[in-house]
C-alpha cells in the first residue's frame, strides 16, 4: 500500500490516541482541592429545564459562577420545554444520585398542574429557595388607563373587554391575571387573558394598542418604564420595590394578591438525609458568597433564600395555592 | 448625525488588532461550524457561546458577531451544495442553489450567495445603524395581533409558488406541515395537542428537525432507493465563477431581497424565514427566465439569500431596541447580552453605547471579512462535491442526528426525526413538493396563535381584523395577489383565442410574452 | 427519489411551469394535467406511493380529528383550541382521500414500470435498521462508537467500496466531532462505559 492508502489509518490511530489521553485527562482534573468531601471529586450539574436565556437558565447559569470558588467546575445544561415539565420527567432518572441539581420554580408548579404532568415534584427533594422576581401590570403611556384602580374598575365593568397580554398559557403571568379577576370579585375563568411566547412578544401587543394591559417580570420591563414607553400600575411585591419607588404595590391599589417569581434549586428524590444537608450547606454558603451577592443587584432579584423544613412548608403550600387558581381558570 | 461619530468611535474599537483578531477568529469557526449539514446558524451560535465567555465583554460581542454572520454564510454552502440546509430560512437556497450545483454550476451559486450575502449584510447593517429606532417604533407601535394576521395572509397566498406543478399535491404538502405544526402545548389554552403523552413532543416538533428529516434524510433515502450512492457532480463547468450574465441577473434579486428581509426582519415577529419565502416567489414573478425556476435560476437563489442576511440584520433591532428575539439565533445572542449583565433595550444605546457601536462596527467588518475569506474558497467548497456521494451523506446523517441530539437531547427526537423522514420519502415518491410543507409549518402556527389572539382582544368580533390601515393594505395585497394572476391569464386567453393561434402554454417552454 | 428522475420522467413539467403567473399557472397545470392524463401520470412507484400518502393522510385527518374532540373549549369568545385542528384534521382527510382515489384510478391504466431493483429496497431497509440502533444504543455504548458505526454502515449501504478505509474515516470522523462539540464547546454528549 502507498503513502496516501495508509493516511486514513494513520489519523484514525492519531484520533484515538488523543481522545485517549483527553479522556483519561479529563477524569483525573475534575473538582477542586477545596471541595466538599461527599463530592469526592466529582462533578456538580446543574439542569436548566428551559432554553438558554430565560430566567432558570440565567440562575442556573449565575450558580455555576458562584460556585467555582467552593465546588470547582459545574456543568450547566439546558432540557427546553412546556414550562419545565420536560427537563423534570428527564431529570427524575437521576434518582439517588447528588451531584445533579436542578433549578426550577413558580412556572414548574405551575406547569405541572396545567399540563397534567405525569412527573411531579414529589420525585425531587427540595434544597432551597434562592431568588424571587416580581411581577409588574403596565399599560402604554397614551392608554386611558392611569391607574390600577381605573383598570380595576373597567374589569369590574365588563371583564371580558379588558385583554391582558402575557408570557406563556399558565405562566405566572396567566396565575396572577387570575388572581386579580379573583380579588376583585370576578370569575378567573372569565379573565381575558392573552398568551404569548414570552414577555417580549407580550410587549409589542399591547404598544401596538390591541391589549389593554401587559403583565410581565420586573427586571424585564424596568428598561421601558424608565424609558417612559409604559406606564407602571402596579407591582406584586408585598412592598414597593427599590428600583421603582413610585409604583404601587396591588395591595396599595386595593387588589388583594401577592405573587413572587420564585426559583429555587432541588435535588434527585432517594438521596440521603447526610447528602440532603451537605448540598444545603454548599447552597446556602453560595448565596452568602461575594459573587452571589453581585450577581442579585445586577440582576435586580430579590435575596429568597430558604432551606429546610420552611422551604418544604412553602413549595407545599405554593403546589396548593397555583393549583386551585389554576382550575379556577379552566386551566387544570 | 450622532450615530455617525458613534460608529467612528466603534470602528475604533473594532479595528485593534486584537479585535480584528476575534472577529476573524468568530467569522472562521462561525462558517466552519456553519458549512456543516444539519447545524444551521442558531445551533452553532448556541454552542460556541461558552466559548465567549472567556473573553472580555468588547471582544466576546466582536467574535460574537463574526459566528452569527459567518453561521449563515456556511449555511447556505451546505444548502446549495448538498441539498441539506440546517435551518428554514437557507431552505429556499437550497431549491435553485443545488439545481445550479448540480448543473456544474457550483462556484456560480456559491459567489451570488456570498456577494449577496456581502450586500444585503452591508445594507442590512447601514439600516440598523441609522433606521434602528424609527423602524422599532413603527414595527411595534403599529404591529399588532391584527396586522401579523393579514401579513401571514400574505405570506400564505405568495406560497401559492411553491406548490409545484400539481395543485392537489402542493395542498397535500401544506397540509402535512400545517398537521406537523399542530402539535404540541397550544398557546392560547396550555392544553397539548397531537402529543399523545410523549414528553419530548410536548413543546412541539423543532421545525429544524422537519427539515434534516425532508432535506437531509431524504437526500440519503433518495441515493439509496436510485442506487446513485457512488456518484459525483462535476463541480465547476467554465471559467468563470460568476459570468456577466448571472451579474446582471444577480444584483437586483439582492436589492429586492434586500428590501423584503430587512424590513420584515425587523418587525417584531417577523424572522428570518418569511422575507425567504417572500423574495423567492417575486423573484419567479419578476424574471425573465421564469422557465428556468427549478432548474437552477440564479436570481431564486439571489434573492432569498439576500433575504436572509438583509433580515438576520433586521433581527438585531427588535433584539437592540426592545430586547425582543425574533429568531433561535437572535435568543442566543440575547443570552450573550444578558451573560454580561447588558439588558437589550431602550437604555441600551444609552446605558452601554460603546459596546454597541463595537459591536455594530464589527457586523461591518466581519461581513468584508466574510466576503474575502469565501470568495477564493468557493472554488474549493465546490470542489466538496468531487467526494462521492456515500461520503458525503454518511457524513450528513451524522451531522443531521448530531444537530437533532443537540436540539432536543432525547432518543425520541431522533425517532421523530425518522419518522418525518420516511414521510419526506413517501412525498419524494409521490412527486409531493416538500417545501411547501416546511413553510405551513412555520406560517400555520403563527397564523393561528395571532388569529386568537385577535379574535379574543376584540372578543369575537371578526371585523377587528381589517381595522386598522396597514391591515387594509396587507389585505389588498391577498386579494390582489389572488384575483391578477387569473385575470391576467384570462385576458392572455382571450387575445389567443382572437389572435392567430399561438402554443397552448402546457406544450411549449416558451418565454413569457414581453409586458 | 433523486430529482434527476423527475426531470427525466415528466420533461413536460418545466415546460408547464413558469411563463403563466402562480394562481393561475397552478389552475392550468390541473387543465392541463387533466388533458395529458395517461401521459403524465404513468409511472406505476408514483402512483402507489401517492396513493399510500393519501391513505396515510386520511388516517392522519381522522386521529386529528379524534384529538381534537378531545380538547377543553377555552372559556371566552373567539376561537378555541380545537378550531384550526378541525379545519385541518377534514382537510387533510378530505385531501388525501381525492389523492388516493385518483391515484387509484390511474393505477389500473398505469403503464408496467421499471421495476426498483429488491437489492435496493434492501439497502433502504437496512438504513432503517442502522438509524433506530443509533437511536437506542446511544445513551449505552456512547457517542463515538455509534456515530463511527452510523457512518460505515450508512456509507457501505449507499455503495462504498474498501470497507476498511471507510471504517477508518467513519471512526476519525467520530472522534473528531466528539472532541469538538463535547470536550470543546461543551454539548455533553453521551458517552459509554469507556468515558467517551
Amino acid at each position: 500500500m502507498n503513502v496516501k492508502g495508509v493516511a486514513p489509518f494513520v489519523a484514525a490511530a492519531v484520533a484515538t490516541a488523543v481522545l485517549l489521553v483527553s479522556t483519561v485527562a479529563s477524569s483525573g482534573d475534575e473538582g477542586k482541592s477545596d471541595a466538599r468531601a461527599f463530592l469526592d471529586g466529582r462533578q456538580l450539574r446543574i439542569m436548566a429545564p428551559a432554553a438558554p436565556g430565560g430566567g432558570w437558565d440565567q440562575t442556573a447559569r449565575e450558580m455555576q459562577s458562584a460556585l467555582r470558588g467552593t465546588v470547582g467546575r459545574t456543568e450547566v445544561y439546558n432540557v427546553n420545554g412546556a414550562g419545565g415539565t420536560i427537563g423534570l420527567s428527564q431529570y427524575t432518572r437521576y434518582r439517588g444520585q447528588p451531584t445533579e441539581l436542578m433549578v426550577m420554580g413558580l412556572v414548574m408548579v405551575g406547569a405541572i398542574a396545567s399540563n397534567h404532568s405525569p412527573v411531579t415534584l414529589s420525585q425531587t427533594t427540595p434544597l432551597a429557595r434562592l431568588t424571587t422576581d416580581y411581577e409588574i401590570i403596565v399599560v402604554p403611556t397614551n392608554s386611558p388607563v392611569q391607574s390600577m384602580r381605573d383598570l380595576v374598575a373597567r374589569m369590574r365593568a365588563d371583564l371580558g373587554s379588558v385583554s391582558i397580554a402575557g408570557g406563556s398559557a399558565g405562566g405566572v403571568e396567566q396565575i396572577l391575571a387570575g388572581l386579580v379577576g379573583r380579588a376583585i370579585g370576578g370569575d378567573p375563568a372569565k379573565v381575558n387573558y392573552i398568551a404569548h411566547s414570552g414577555g417580549g412578544e407580550a410587549l409589542t401587543t399591547v404598544l401596538s394598542g390591541s391589549a389593554t394591559a401587559a403583565v410581565s417580570g420586573v427586571s424585564e420591563l424596568v428598561p421601558q418604564v424608565k424609558a417612559g414607553k409604559m406606564r407602571a400600575l402596579a407591582v406584586s411585591s408585598p412592598q414597593r420595590l427599590p428600583a421603582l419607588p413610585d409604583v404601587p404595590t396591588l395591595k396599595e391599589a386595593g387588589v388583594d394578591v401577592e405573587l413572587a417569581n420564585w426559583r429555587a434549586v432541588v435535588a434527585p428524590a432517594g438521596i440521603t438525609v447526610d447528602e440532603e444537608s451537605a448540598l444545603e450547606d454548599v447552597v446556602v454558603e453560595m448565596t452568602r458568597g461575594d459573587a452571589w451577592q453581585e450577581t442579585l443587584r445586577r440582576r435586580g432579584w430579590a435575596d429568597a433564600t430558604m432551606v429546610g423544613p420552611e422551604f418544604d412548608a412553602f413549595m407545599e403550600s405554593e403546589q396548593r395555592r397555583i393549583a386551585q387558581v389554576l382550575k379556577e381558570m379552566g386551566l387544570a | 448625525m450622532d450615530q455617525i461619530g458613534s460608529l467612528l468611535d466603534g470602528f475604533g474599537s473594532a479595528l485593534s488588532p486584537m479585535n480584528l483578531l476575534w472577529a476573524l477568529v468568530g467569522v472562521t469557526i462561525g462558517t466552519a461550524v456553519g458549512v456543516l449539514p444539519g447545524i444551521g446558524p442558531a445551533l452553532t451560535v448556541a454552542m460556541l457561546l461558552p466559548i465567549t465567555f472567556r473573553l472580555e465583554a468588547s471582544s466576546a460581542l466582536i467574535m460574537f458577531a463574526g459566528i452569527y454572520y459567518g453561521g449563515m454564510y456556511g449555511g447556505s454552502t451546505t444548502s446549495i451544495l448538498l441539498n441539506t440546509p440546517g435551518e428554514t430560512s437557507s431552505m429556499m437556497s437550497a431549491l435553485e442553489g443545488n439545481r445550479m450545483a448540480r448543473a456544474g454550476r457550483g462556484a456560480a451559486a456559491l459567489a451570488t450567495a456570498a456577494i449577496g450575502s456581502f450586500v444585503a449584510g452591508t445594507i442590512g447593517t447601514v439600516g440598523l445603524t441609522f433606521l434602528a429606532p424609527v423602524v422599532a417604533d413603527f414595527a411595534i407601535t403599529r404591529f399588532g395581533p391584527e396586522e401579523y394576521v393579514a401579513l401571514m395572509a400574505v405570506a400564505f397566498v405568495t406560497v401559492s409558488a411553491l406548490l409545484g406543478p400539481s395543485l392537489l399535491k402542493g395542498v397535500a404538502s401544506l397540509l402535512i406541515g400545517l398537521t406537523v405544526g399542530l402539535v404540541g402545548i397550544d398557546g392560547q389554552t396550555g392544553q397539548a395537542r397531537l402529543a399523545f403523552g410523549v414528553p419530548a413532543l410536548l413543546d412541539g416538533v423543532e421545525v429544524v428537525i422537519l427539515v434534516v428529516a425532508l432535506f437531509a434524510l431524504g437526500e440519503t433515502f433518495g441515493h439509496l432507493l436510485a442506487g446513485t450512492g457512488t456518484s459525483t457532480v462535476e463541480p465547476i463547468r467554465g471559467r468563470f465563477a460568476l459570468t456577466g450574465e448571472d451579474l446582471r441577473r444577480s444584483w437586483p434579486a439582492w436589492l429586492r431581497g434586500t428590501a423584503l428581509g430587512f424590513p420584515i426582519g425587523s418587525l417584531p415577529a417577523g424572522g428570518a424565514d418569511v422575507p425567504t419565502f417572500l423574495s423567492y416567489s417575486l423573484e419567479r414573478r419578476l424574471s425573465k427566465h421564469p422557465e428556468q425556476f427549478g432548474k437552477g435560476a440564479i436570481e431564486g437563489l439571489a434573492g432569498p439569500e439576500a433575504a436572509n442576511n438583509a433580515a438576520a440584520a433586521g433581527v438585531l433591532v427588535p433584539l437592540l431596541t426592545i430586547g425582543l428575539p425574533t429568531s433561535a439565533t437572535a435568543a442566543v445572542i440575547l443570552t450573550a447580552f444578558q451573560s454580561y449583565g447588558l439588558q437589550p433595550g431602550p437604555q441600551l444605546f444609552s446605558g452601554s453605547g460603546e459596546l454597541v457601536w463595537a459591536l455594530i462596527a464589527s457586523l461591518y467588518i466581519g461581513n468584508v471579512m466574510l466576503l474575502v475569506l469565501n470568495l477564493p474558497l468557493v472554488g474549493l467548497w465546490a470542489r466538496m462535491l468531487t467526494i462521492p456521494a456515500y461520503g458525503i451523506y454518511a457524513g450528513v446523517l451524522v451531522f443531521a442526528t448530531l444537530g437533532t441530539f443537540a436540539a432536543g437531547g432525547t432518543v425520541t427526537d431522533l425517532l421523530v426525526l425518522y419518522g418525518l423522514g420516511l414521510i419526506g420519502l413517501l412525498m419524494r415518491l409521490a412527486d409531493v413538493p416538500v417545501v411547501p410543507a416546511v413553510v405551513a409549518m412555520i406560517l400555520g402556527p403563527l397564523l393561528e396563535q395571532q388569529l386568537r389572539r385577535a379574535l379574543a382582544i376584540s372578543q369575537g368580533d371578526a371585523a377587528v381584523l381589517w381595522s386598522g390601515w396597514i391591515t387594509k393594505v396587507l389585505w389588498a395585497v391577498v386579494l390582489l395577489a389572488l384575483l391578477l394572476p387569473p385575470l391576467l391569464s384570462y385576458l392572455r386567453a382571450r387575445r389567443a383565442t382572437t389572435s392567430p393561434p399561438e402554443p397552448a402554454p402546457a406544450e411549449s417552454p416558451a418565454p413569457r410574452p414581453p409586458a | 427519489m433523486s430529482d434527476e428522475r423527475v426531470s427525466l420522467v415528466h420533461p413536460r413539467r418545466s415546460a408547464v411551469a413558469a411563463p403563466v403567473p402562480m394562481i393561475a399557472q397552478a389552475t392550468l397545470d390541473r387543465a392541463s394535467e387533466e388533458g395529458l392524463r395517461g401521459h403524465l401520470e404513468h409511472d406505476r412507484g408514483t402512483l402507489l406511493a401517492t396513493a399510500a400518502l393519501g391513505a396515510l393522510m386520511v388516517l392522519g385527518g381522522i386521529v386529528v380529528l379524534v384529538n381534537a374532540a378531545s380538547l377543553r373549549d377555552s372559556p371566552g369568545p373567539g376561537l378555541g383550541p380545537a378550531a384550526v385542528p378541525t379545519v385541518v384534521g377534514v382537510l387533510l382527510a378530505a385531501v388525501g382521500l381525492v389523492l388516493a382515489a385518483r391515484a387509484g384510478w390511474d393505477l389500473r391504466r398505469a403503464t408496467k414500470p421499471e421495476p426498483v431493483p429488491r437489492e435496493r429496497v434492501v439497502r433502504l431497509a437496512g438504513m432503517l435498521v442502522l438509524l433506530l440502533a443509533f437511536a437506542f444504543l446511544l445513551p449505552v455504548l456512547g457517542y463515538v462508537v455509534c456515530a463511527a458505526f452510523l457512518f460505515t454502515g450508512a456509507a457501505l449501504l449507499l455503495g462504498a467500496p474498501r470497507p476498511a478505509l471507510v471504517a477508518a474515516y467513519g471512526w476519525t470522523l467520530a472522534i473528531v466531532v466528539f472532541l469538538v462539540f463535547d470536550k470543546l464547546i461543551g454539548l455533553a454528549l453521551p458517552v459509554g462505559p469507556w468515558g467517551f
